[in-house]
């Protein structure tokens, strides 16, 4: 038999045996991601305030939740780890200061990737991947978009010199100030999100399109300050009213899916970019893990996730599998049919058959995060964590001391047993070796570097 | 009295003088200098695994075994020090510790080598951890103790150096 034959026959049983369901198919996909909103915040993840959650706790019942889900030290990087399924410091994110933020345009997003499959595609909420011009939503793939540049605390003080605004835009044409973004605004700004997300999806749908909504709310992120409508309401203070407003307004989008027809045909992912915010008064909780965002403790980077995709991901299935924020873009890439980059290295992998249940394990066992301005800080590996310095709080000391713990046996992370399991520490370290051998292939983009960007090649 | 400790610390020093070296006593982890503030620069793997052997031991040589205490534990904590036994200059020791894993054994020879103790401890024997971890313990001029740990597992070796203060004479040990 010719060899072309005998791929062509094995070609034909390979794709006998791929199972109908499995077949690429454009659903939508809407990403609701939290800021800073801590594990312990949310009721189905143990709701430490005791304000009920029920939107969001049916929204996991009906898919696949996880409780080993990591994110990147801070907005910034957890959002261009999202968008682009690259550790933030591939992308020079660790870092956002003026003059120039965020990523560059070289970089490719979600957005970018579900355009020429037909996708209409929005942004509403927050932004803060990049203030400078020419990087806007609309500059990364998004048809549309209404929100902020930057982050929540701008309504406060701008810490760019201008007074911070909140924007509108459409591809093809400059994005425009709509009003001032203030602490009044701040308030309601997630309520206009959602409608506007509904909005979206209803044109989307009457049209026929698929569609990507990306949903950045500002909530829980300092000034926790809800809706008006929210606030005082729920005795636990501004977090818990700001959660019962999170709840109120992921069941609005969750039931626009529905009353659209759609659930089955839409991907809804809720999670969290950050842990709890350390600053006061507005400190939040991390549930039964320890830390704040901006340390590599568990309650820095492990965040609450949930991923509904009714017919394909079973329903009430709980995982503690490792999972990294930026496996998002390649398993949405699996589920689209779309290609995932290769000129460049891309850190996330494809959790797809995961989430479908067709495995038990997730595809990646570990994952390194990376602190400010691009140094290895921690690693986690199977069950264990290994930092490779410490620091307990956001702005606290840096000790110059590793520590690991097993996250099973203490997963407060109090006691130090590097000097017990050596092979552990060779293990992690062979991890961050190799991802330093990556960067010689694929140089790291500089904080700050500005557009059009052309990577080095060595 | 006086006379009384003086020949006490002279026979303490005296069985001691049959190792090549004298290692005895409480020992404490010199630190090293504070680590840079955010946003400095830092090594891309910006810390050492130390030696082995956290921030505070006792050593107590006798004849023919060295033992070494780890003081792992606040006083809350209602724990012993951690004991390591170690036969010198020839049979395997077998030191099995808790620490909240379950039990984990080390298995180790110790010997003298001139003016330096060389433990060789073997880790998580038949599991994918198994790993080799060499300590080379010396007294340099200054009267520190340098303890240099070499560990290897999965075909990679790394050494880390670690400096250790007495907290008790020789004689008073």
């Amino acid at each position: 038999m010719a060899a072309s034959m005998r791929n062509a026959l094995a070609a034909g049983l390979l794709l006998a045996a791929v199972p109908a369901a499995a077949a690429p198919t454009h659903p939508n996909i809407v990403i609701l991601y939290a800021d800073n909103l801590g594990y312990g915040e949310v009721g189905i993840y143990g709701g430490v305030r005791g304000v009920p959650t029920p939107r969001l706790d049916a929204l996991a019942r009906e898919g696949l939740r996880l409780t080993n889900f990591n994110v990147e030290t801070f907005c910034t990087p957890s959002r261009t780890a999202l968008l682009t399924g690259r550790y933030g410091i591939r992308s020079g994110t660790l870092l956002y200061r003026a003059p120039v933020t965020g990523m560059t345009l070289w970089e490719v997003t979600i957005a970018e990737l579900l355009q020429p499959l037909g996708y209409a595609t929005a942004m509403y909420g927050k932004w803060h991947v990049g203030d400078s011009a020419g990087r806007a939503p609309t500059h990364q793939g998004f048809d549309e978009w209404y929100g902020i540049r930057d982050s929540s605390n701008e309504a406060q003080q701008s810490t760019f010199g201008d007074i911070p605004q909140i924007w509108e835009g459409r591809a093809g044409e400059p994005s425009r100030p709509v009003k001032p973004f203030d602490l009044r605004t701040r308030a309601t700004l997630d309520r206009e999100a959602t409608e506007r997300t509904v909005d979206f999806m209803k044109r989307n749908r009457r049209a026929g399109r698929p569609f990507f909504a990306y949903v950045p709310f500002t909530l829980i992120h300092f000034p926790t300050l809800p809706h008006p409508e929210f606030a005082g309401t729920t005795g636990a203070g501004d977090i818990g009213d700001a959660m019962a407003e999170m709840d109120r307004n992921v069941g609005v989008i969750v039931d626009a899916i529905a009353e659209l027809g759609i659930e089955r045909d839409t991907i809804v992912i809720w999670a969290s970019d950050g842990g709890p915010e350390a600053r006061r008064p507005w400190r939040g909780t991390a549930g039964p893990w320890r830390g704040f965002y901006r340390t590599a403790l568990e309650g820095g980077i492990r965040t609450p996730f949930m991923i509904r995709w009714p017919g394909r991901i079973p329903a009430g299935r709980v995982s503690n599998e490792i999972v990294h924020g930026t496996d998002v873009l390649p398993t949405l890439c699996a589920a689209v049919g779309a290609a995932v980059p290769t000129d460049r290295a891309i850190d996330g992998v494809s959790q797809l058959s995961f989430f479908e249940g067709r495995g038990e394990k997730s595809a990646r066992d570990s994952f390194i995060y990376f602190a400010p301005p691009g140094e290895v800080r921690a690693v986690k590996w199977r069950d264990w964590k290994l930092h490779y310095v410490w620091q307990e709080e956001p702005t606290g000391p840096v000790e110059n001391e590793m520590r690991l713990f097993n996250l099973r046996s203490d997963p407060k992370e109090e006691t130090d047993i590097k000097d017990f399991n050596p092979g552990v520490l060779m293990a992690v370290d062979a991890l961050v070796g190799e991802f330093w051998k990556s960067v010689e292939r694929y140089p790291l983009i500089p904080v700050g570097a500005p557009d059009p960007y052309t990577p080095a090649r060595p | 009295m006086n006379a009384l400790f003086v020949l006490a610390a002279a026979l303490v020093a005296a069985t001691v003088g049959a190792q090549p070296t004298d290692l005895g006593g409480r020992w404490t982890l010199v630190v090293e200098s504070p680590a840079s503030r955010e946003g400095a620069s830092r090594p891309r793997i910006p810390a050492t695994a130390g030696s082995g052997w956290g921030r505070e031991i006792t050593i107590t040589p006798e004849a023919g075994r060295i033992t070494i205490e780890r003081h792992q534990f606040v006083a809350n904590d209602m724990q012993p020090p951690l004991r390591y036994v170690y036969a010198l200059g020839g049979p395997e020791s077998r030191n099995v510790v808790d620490m909240g894993l379950g039990p984990q054994a080390q298995v180790a020879r110790a010997t003298f080598e001139g003016d330096t103790l060389v433990i060789v401890s073997r880790y998580a024997e038949g599991t994918s951890l198994a790993a080799e971890v060499t300590q080379v313990f010396s007294i340099d001029r200054s009267g520190e103790m340098v303890v240099e740990t070499t560990r290897k597992a999965g075909g990679a070796t790394s050494t880390a150096t670690a400096r250790y203060r007495r907290q008790s004479p020789p004689s008073l040990r």
